[in-house]
């Protein structure tokens, strides 16, 4: 059975030619939450990257990645010095800071065909000054005002490709084939 | 403008060459309120996403942001009315979209 990936538009438009032909068709859909490393600081555009402009620091985008202030990573319970490389594309597996995002793949099959769109929405950081718990030797520990790095997961409703009451969506877990 | 049946909802897309921000100005003159944002990554570019509801009607703007060819390709998607669509499109037209 051949299947084909498709953009937003393309599956949109796809969709509308099918229900303006009055046919019903079940979409299905699979949400998936990943933290695998796949995008980290370096891969991201001028205007996300703004974002995280208090903690880190690179000359442009593919470049390498440094800590501008120590700061502690809650989502991976990680603590960044100033200058630790955060992220480098010529390395992406050794210093990393992953940004976690949610996987959201659409897809429907018509006369053995299937349409697919997969996209992914990433969580929104959420920088704050906060006090924690440092241990500066074996033995001491001292409390520490520092930034701290969170990770938003996005409103449920920015996942959705919103469709029209005709049709019928199917959330789903994984496709396996018999 | 933002009641009236679910089942009266249709469904459009439309790449559009027209600044989104006068896409945006004339879904707030609609009575469309933003609802939330998210970066959205998609064929491998990035996209920022908006997404304006009204009622049961949702239109979601994506806007590719980053490192991109000469033109850019923002795409429109609307569930909505047959008039929120036409009305769209009025706008697109202005700036030379064709859309279907």
């Amino acid at each position: 059975m051949p299947s084909y990936d498709c953009n937003e538009h393309q599956f949109v438009e796809n969709l509308r030619r099918i229900l303006d032909s009055k046919l019903r068709v079940i979409v299905n859909r699979m949400i998936v939450q990943r933290d695998d490393g796949k995008y980290g600081l370096s891969h991201l555009p001028d205007q996300e990257f703004k974002k995280y402009e208090v903690v880190a620091y690179r000359k442009h985008q593919r470049a390498t990645v440094y800590a501008k202030v120590p700061f502690y990573d809650e989502l991976h319970k990680r603590l960044y010095m100033q200058d630790d490389i955060l992220h480098s594309p010529k390395n992406p597996g050794r210093y990393h800071l992953s940004i976690p995002y949610v996987n959201v793949e659409y897809r429907f099959t018509l006369w053995g065909e299937t349409y697919r769109h997969e996209f992914d929405v990433l969580y929104e950081p959420q920088i704050r000054l906060d006090r924690k718990e440092i241990v500066a030797t074996k033995s001491e520990k001292k409390v520490a005002l520092i930034h701290v790095l969170n990770f938003i997961p996005p409103p449920q409703h920015v996942l959705e490709i919103h469709l029209p009451p005709s049709t019928i969506v199917f959330d789903v877990c994984r496709l396996s084939r018999v | 403008m933002g009641g009236g049946r679910k089942s009266d909802l249709r469904l459009k897309s439309m790449p559009s060459m027209a600044p989104l921000a006068i896409v945006e100005a004339r879904l707030l003159e609609l009575g469309f309120t933003l609802t939330s944002e998210a970066t959205v990554v998609s064929d491998n570019r990035f996209w920022r996403r908006k997404l304006y509801t009204n009622g049961c009607e949702v239109v979601t703007l994506s806007d590719e942001i980053g490192k991109f060819y000469h033109l850019k390709d923002p795409v429109i998607t609307i569930c909505g009315k047959e008039r929120t669509i036409q009305a769209i499109r009025n706008i697109l037209s202005l700036f030379g979209d064709k859309v279907s």
